[in-house]
């Protein structure tokens, strides 16, 4: 069993060090998602709302997916459910950068800017296995979808990308703003 | 055994797996097999590796460190020992000052504490503050921060990336539910010019600004690195 499931499970029989152990070992990639994810929304508060759901229903997690699968899935879920909320009367809101202090932060922005262009389930394929790096199989557990679809996604996601940043290409961009279509 | 065909319009999806290394062999070598002899889709792959490079070699986001208030919000099955005897024993500990601040009215207020604040000698102009604050009330966020012997003080998190670099970051404020633990590794307060020096031993006003609770003042003691090191473990144990 990875590091990752032995501290949920660990956290869901009580154990107060599984449970830091848990989140330390997690906060980093749910903060990410949310970032990439939470259409503009404070990624801070989007990781909060993920452990909240998911230290409250830790109880029902019983080890069947990795603990990891099972926490993205659900920051996933919290996502979504934000984006839908927030879609009327949007604020625009760009918080979804931390102040950094590192040179390449306008390359970080850069990129984050060109990933929300991206259609949501692209974006989606494409952050869980290149910006977190899951593999294609836990990347299609945490989407609830076939292996293949992830494997299409993620390379659409790629022509799109590669349609913008080397545009030797004859085609129109194909970015779209984000969630219309497939 | 028969070779797959591969046609120009699998050519990105397979390429694109390649680069993941989600491809199997067999698919692998149909793939090659396509680009030997075709220069439209050698290019495209060609375009898609440097492409890959490009977005690989970016620095890892900097990502804020959330467990402290995470875990602090988190539901408690058990009781643990309450707050005040966490805070206690870091008195009896720490011979800095304590300071709290209980705002009479619903359980929704925030009740704070603040302990242990001490900032190791700083080496120049700039130095660190760590404290531990723990809240008994309702949530509250810490916004800022000010002292009369620095220019400006910064709210920094310090996260570990997964490949084990630490990234700080200057972070608006600092959710602080149940506790807000500045400490190495997690979070500090970063002073910024320093104008006269500070020697162990020393101790200066620090004055925190909460959302909710308002202006907070404590004073920070300065200690030596090494006595800050044998607090810091006590601090651990203790908590």
């Amino acid at each position: 069993v990875d590091p990752v499931t032995r501290a949920a499970l660990a956290a869901r029989r009580g154990d107060r060090a599984g449970l830091e152990r848990f989140v330390a070992l997690t906060q980093a990639d749910v903060w990410r998602l949310c970032s990439h994810l939470g259409g503009g929304a404070d990624p801070d508060d989007l990781a909060q709302e993920t452990y909240e759901r998911a230290l409250g229903a830790i109880r029902r997690y019983r080890g069947e997916a990795s603990g990891r699968t099972w926490l993205l899935g659900i920051a996933r879920r919290v996502c979504a459910d934000h984006v839908r909320r927030s879609v009327r009367g949007r604020r625009a809101v760009q918080r979804a950068y931390t102040v950094v202090r590192n040179d390449d932060l306008a390359e970080q922005i850069a990129l984050g800017h060109l990933l929300a262009a991206l259609d949501e389930p692209r974006r989606t394929a494409f952050v869980l296995t290149q910006v977190i790096g899951l593999p294609y199989e836990e990347a299609a557990r945490v989407v609830g979808c076939p292996v293949g679809t992830i494997r299409s996604r993620v390379a659409r996601a790629r022509a799109d990308l590669l349609a913008v940043l080397d545009p030797a290409d004859e085609r129109r961009p194909t970015l779209r703003p984000a969630g219309v279509g497939r | 055994v028969e070779i797959r065909r591969v046609d120009c319009a699998e050519v990105a999806e397979l390429a694109s797996a390649g680069l993941d290394g989600e491809l199997g062999a067999a698919e692998a070598s149909a793939l090659d097999a396509h680009l030997a002899g075709c220069a439209g889709c050698s290019e495209l792959t060609a375009r898609m590796e440097a492409m890959n490079r490009r977005l690989r070699i970016r620095p890892a986001e900097a990502v804020p460190d959330l467990t402290a208030a995470i875990v602090a919000a988190a539901p408690r099955r058990r009781r643990r020992r309450p707050v005040m005897a966490v805070t206690a024993a870091a008195l009896a500990v720490v011979a800095g000052s304590i300071l709290a601040v209980a705002i009479a009215g619903g359980p929704a207020e925030p009740a704070l504490a603040v302990a242990a604040a001490v900032t190791p000698v700083p080496a120049g102009t700039a130095g660190v503050a760590y404290l531990d604050i723990a809240n008994r009330g309702g949530d509250d966020r810490l916004v800022g921060a000010s002292s009369p012997v620095a220019r400006s003080i910064e709210l920094h998190r310090t996260t570990v990336d997964p490949r084990g670099r630490s990234l700080m970051s200057v972070a608006e404020s600092l959710v602080c539910s149940s506790r807000l633990a500045l400490e190495p590794g997690a979070a500090h307060l970063m002073l910024v010019g320093i104008e006269r020096p500070l020697s162990a031993g020393d101790r200066f006003p620090l004055v925190l600004r909460f959302e909710r609770s308002g202006r907070v003042t404590v004073d920070v003691d300065v200690v030596a690195w090494n006595a800050f090191g044998d607090r810091l473990a006590i601090r651990t144990a203790g908590a």
